[in-house]
């Protein structure tokens, strides 16, 4: 029988956050045929297979947030709802790549060019993070990362080996300190902020 | 400023959206009365970025290894077995409606016959632009040729009856460089239907623009078209002829050329549709949820959150 996930259960399965959300998006990625369509249109629309695996990696990412935040609203099926996430990927992705373009005059006489500028700041925010997260430690990061994806105290003391729920709350809150010192401490962080 | 556990829990649960709307918008008030609050908020918001980052990258790596490694047997997430029996179950009713529906025909003959013909809706979102197949040949445009002209149909609502008309009015800012932006050597052609359309646009007379250009094809103008169609739509806009600027915008949009300028689209798509809110009004929520989604990157996305927030007063008012 072929296993299928009805939308319900997929969002059920990315907001419980622990391993049934990986489970979701392994089976987006291998069983749901979204990514086949994500390349289909990369690929119809002058893309290539590399740049619709990109898309469909960047969309995933994207939806993925979207459904823990709370943001999507049932307006739509997932798949479209992710269909349409991949679309504008996609068309931000020839945007971005036509500016590394040679520019040429005539071609672009009558384009409007938007400002990089926000991309530039999240490719800058990006390496921020990196660095930041590359000083608090390996343990600090997945205690972090389990937090925020809602696993239980338990849970947390099992994956990252502490004795206790009690010993991982102790944990969660100076690794969150932690991230807090190393925010503050950074000039720049601070002065974008003011 | 006290910075104690009750501010940071309340700082945590702002941006996590986990306040009610009226405390969240109160304490919105004041962040931005309060710079040293605003500096606290924007650390925490900070941090939050940076831990769902650490999120992200992880289903991203994950997502790509999967990628290169072969293809798994999944176990069946739960419920599918129960919706299996349910899938078995409505077949088995529908089946026995079947027969009851093919038994009672038989018996009730003739008069089961009288079937109501169903007439699908119409999938048409925006009706057709009004053609006018005599003005292919676009003549020279003035205004005294288009006061001959049959008179054309005022759509524009009545201000005094339309609320969601000057919301769109006020909404509405003509994109900059709209006529500057057609630079191709055409402008410099006095005689050429696009300068001269572009002239009368700056001259308020929008009428002639549209005569001029509404039916301009692709290969009357292949480097520009779309970019012509966008003056079109805005002289439409700015005629009063709302469901014809929503038709070309939305083609426009339809088109998908250029992110940028499928953005602009749809908002001015949005605000040709917005005078006549109440029979628009799935569309112009539809299109306004989509644009305030975060994962769309719109351009319009904060006028799009503005509007929706109007509207929201509106309605509830």
């Amino acid at each position: 029988m072929k296993k299928i996930y009805t939308d319900q259960q997929l969002m059920n399965a990315i907001e419980s956050g622990a391993h049934l959300r990986e489970e979701a998006f392994y089976y987006i990625l291998h069983h749901s045929g979204w990514k086949e369509q994500c390349l289909a249109f990369v690929i119809q629309h002058g893309g290539d297979e590399e740049e619709g695996k990109e898309v469909f990696q960047e969309t995933a990412v994207l939806f993925d947030r979207n459904i823990r935040l709370k943001r999507f609203e049932g307006r739509s099926s997932l798949n479209t709802y992710f269909f349409s996430i991949a679309k504008r990927r996609w068309w931000k992705m020839i945007e971005g790549r036509k500016k590394h373009e040679p520019f040429d005059t005539e071609k672009h006489s009558n384009e409007t060019v938007e400002s990089g500028e926000d991309m530039m700041l999240s490719k800058e925010k990006k390496e921020y993070f990196e660095q930041i997260m590359e000083l608090i430690g390996a343990r600090c990061k997945e205690i972090l990362r389990l937090q925020q994806l809602d696993y239980s105290l338990e849970e947390i003391a099992a994956q990252v080996q502490l004795s206790s729920a009690a010993m991982a709350k102790k944990e969660a809150y100076r690794c969150r300190l932690k991230l807090r010192n190393l925010v503050e401490a950074n000039p720049f962080l601070k002065s974008i902020f003011k | 400023m006290n910075v104690n556990d009750d501010l940071i829990d309340k700082i945590e649960d702002y941006l996590r959206g986990r306040l009610h709307k009226n405390e969240a918008v109160l304490f919105e008030q004041e962040i931005e009365a309060n710079a040293e609050l605003k500096e606290l908020v924007g650390i925490h918001r900070f941090e939050i970025e940076a831990i769902e980052y650490l999120v992200e990258k992880d289903l991203l790596d994950k997502i790509r290894k999967w990628d290169t490694e072969p293809v798994q047997e999944m176990p069946a997430p739960k419920g599918i077995k129960w919706l299996k029996w349910i899938n078995w179950s409505l077949f088995v009713m529908c089946l026995l409606a079947g027969i009851w529906y093919f038994e009672n025909r038989l018996k009730t003959g003739s008069d089961a016959e009288k079937i109501h013909e169903f007439k699908e809706p119409s999938t048409d979102i925006i009706p057709e632009i009004p053609g006018n197949k005599e003005e292919t040949s676009a003549p020279v445009a003035t205004e005294k040729s288009d006061k001959n002209t049959a008179p054309n149909k005022d759509t524009r609502p009545s201000p005094q009856a339309n609320e969601y008309l000057a919301l769109a009015d006020a909404f509405y800012q003509q994109p900059e460089h709209l006529v500057s932006n057609l630079k191709s050597p055409a402008l410099d052609v006095p005689s050429t239907r696009i300068s001269r359309a572009a002239q009368a646009f700056k001259e308020g007379q929008f009428k002639t623009v549209i005569a001029l250009l509404r039916n301009l094809t692709p290969e009357d103008e292949p480097q520009q078209y779309e970019m012509v169609r966008e003056l079109l739509a805005h002289a439409y806009f700015k005629s009063g002829e709302y469901p014809a600027a929503a038709a070309v915008f939305k083609s426009i949009a339809d088109a998908k050329l250029i992110a940028n300028m499928n953005d602009r689209a749809e908002w001015y798509l949005v605000l040709s549709l917005l005078p006549d809110y109440k029979k628009e009004k799935d569309q112009v929520d539809n299109w306004l949820h989509k644009m305030v989604d975060p994962a769309m990157e719109h351009g319009y996305a904060g006028s799009a959150l503005e509007l929706q927030q109007q509207l929201s007063k509106m309605n509830n008012h």
